[in-house]
């Protein structure tokens, strides 16, 4: 099967995987391993318009089938980002969604319009989401009336198609997402990681240095499925899904309840290849079914 | 340019106490610096969900056959241990920053820590093969029975072993004794030092009040191995941090920030 191309509302992904933010670097970690155009989108690590460091080491703590991480969106910031990261996403051709993080609405607004004036970005992903921050994030995204607002603020100054990435922590993933929907967002990404603690037993303290931090891996992928699940059929605009897909089958489950695309994080990072074995899962199997495009996939999910 | 290879276990061996050799037959010749190390996928599947960063330990370009040396510490290495020679194995790399060593001379010391040694042993090799280096070894272990290859380091490195139960050679720790020795023989010209992160805040105090400049072979908890999450933060002198993975992980002493590590 040739066709995996997938809209997410104006843009057109030629299949529907992307690098999720946060375990891909600036798209550079995975030079050497294939080329990033193809992948049908990659996003960046959360930029910032000043550079931050992240929080203390250590930020790694493996769990059942998971891992917890505490970043803390250590970046580059946004002016080294587009002097020294944005040109080798454009010279590999990639499909490059930005991922953007502020601690106050004003940042996010900003950063919003600065992406604007520079060539080869397709997309901003708002961080609605991070939980590994003290300000700015997940604060953003704790309720529907908050989402509106930055969203709404930011939708205002750009042209870009926004993405606004939400936690499938918070009560009521769905009801984020309309929210989303309702203040112009042109798509909603579900979920981010989901806030847990880990301790280290020997030195009776917790094991990572921000405290608590971010569950990702193969263990929250239920969890993530039943809020995109919801989601899609609270809103119109597309849903691109995130967490814990690890082979071309998780990522068939997702766009079969609706979800246009699926993004893979801590997969790549464990196997940097996983991307490109999973592309071709899918193609297999579709192939296998006798389906001409994905588009005959998306969204079939038979009703229980 | 690091890849993703398919290796096949040729060996993997009990050498010390809870500690294996394992040997991979490589399907391609690599080009190796000491310090670079491999992500070992353990076992296929999500359990456990990440790779294990090693030291590579020795390369026989010949056969293509190279070495991780590791002890068995947690789940990671407790199921590499039952791996059984003939079945595949994943790695990753060659990953990382070696050693800068091309052009040091004279009196080298190197501490090893432990399991530190897995990763100061190539250098060992090539340091000892270059007749502009004197170099000595300063190596402490918990017991004797830790000790590994002890036959077979090269000759011409002068080993000094300690341990922490006095089972062998100097009581206490590998620190004391580098003390003792540059009080005796006067300050080494470089150290490199691998091993626990108490050993290595302790040397880089050292080095720090002699002037002796030195590079360590630093350990954090590693996500992916090659800069993709920024898991494996070391504090960096100046503020901020650096990687492990991609900036190290060998860095010289004024490169951390060792008031900060923990």
């Amino acid at each position: 099967m040739k066709n995996l191309k997938t809209r997410v509302g104006s843009l057109v992904l030629k299949n529907p995987l992307i690098l999720a933010s946060g375990t891909c670097g600036y798209g550079d970690a995975y030079e050497d391993f294939f080329p990033l155009e193809k992948m049908g989108a990659v996003v960046t690590k959360g930029i910032s318009l000043k550079p931050r460091a992240g929080n203390p080491p250590p930020r790694l703590w493996e769990t059942e089938s998971g891992l917890l991480n505490s970043i803390g969106l250590e970046n580059v910031g946004w002016e080294k980002f587009v002097k020294e990261k944005l040109p080798l996403l454009r010279r590999q051709k990639a499909c490059v969604a930005v991922n953007l993080f502020g601690e106050l609405e004003e940042e996010y607004v900003e950063l919003a319009y600065l992406s604007g004036k520079e060539k080869g970005i397709s997309a901003l992903e708002l961080n609605l989401s991070c939980p590994n921050v003290k300000k700015g994030g997940l604060e953003f995204g704790r309720d529907a009336q908050a989402v509106k607002g930055i969203v709404s603020a930011v939708k205002a100054g750009v042209r870009i198609p926004i993405w606004v990435k939400l936690s499938a922590s918070r009560s009521d993933p769905a009801e984020l997402a309309k929210a989303a929907e309702d203040a112009g967002a042109d798509a909603v990404v579900i979920s981010n990681t989901l806030r847990g603690m880990a301790i280290d037993l020997e030195k009776k303290k917790p094991a990572l240095g921000g405290i608590t931090g971010g569950l990702s891996g193969p263990t929250i992928k239920p969890v993530a499925l039943a809020a995109v699940y919801e989601a899609v059929k609270a809103v119109k605009i597309p849903v691109i899904a995130c967490g814990g897909v690890s082979s071309g089958k998780d990522a068939l489950e997702f766009l079969l309840v609706g979800a246009r695309a699926v993004e893979v994080g801590t997969a790549a990072m464990v196997n940097p290849l996983a991307p490109l074995e999973m592309l071709k899962e899918i193609e297999d199997y579709l192939s296998g079914l006798g389906l001409k495009s994905i588009e005959q996939w998306i969204g079939t999910l038979n009703p229980g | 340019m690091k890849k993703m290879f398919r290796v096949k276990i040729s060996y993997n061996k009990k050498v010390a106490e809870n500690i294996f050799l394992l040997g991979v037959e490589v399907p391609e010749k690599l080009a190796l610096k000491p310090g670079e190390f491999f992500m070992i996928r353990v076992k296929e599947g999500v359990e456990p969900l990440l790779n294990r960063p090693l030291s590579w330990f020795r390369y026989f370009p010949g056969p293509g056959v190279m070495e991780f040396a590791y002890q068995v510490a947690g789940r990671g290495t407790e199921i590499l241990s039952a791996r059984k020679p003939g079945e595949g194995l994943s790695i990753i790399g060659p990953l990382g920053k070696g050693f800068e060593f091309k052009n040091v001379t004279g009196r080298i010391l190197l501490v090893a820590g432990g399991m530190g040694m897995a990763g100061l042993w190539s250098l060992a090799e090539r340091m000892s093969r270059n007749s502009k280096c004197e170099v000595a070894l300063v190596w402490g272990v918990k017991a004797k029975k830790r000790f590994f290859l002890l036959n077979q380091l090269p000759e011409k490195i002068k080993i000094n072993q300690v341990t922490e139960d006095g089972s062998r050679g100097k009581s206490g720790l590998a620190t004391e004794l580098v003390k003792e020795l540059i009080e005796t023989d006067g300050a080494p010209d470089q150290i490199f030092a691998c091993g626990p992160k108490p050993m290595l805040i302790e040397l880089a105090r050292m080095a720090q009040a002699k002037k002796i400049s030195g590079q360590v072979l630093y350990e954090e908890r590693m996500g992916c191995g090659f800069g993709a999450c920024l898991g494996c933060a070391a504090p960096a002198r100046g503020g901020g941090y650096l990687h492990t993975c991609i900036d190290g992980p060998a860095f010289r002493f004024d490169q951390i920030d060792w008031e900060r590590v923990r």
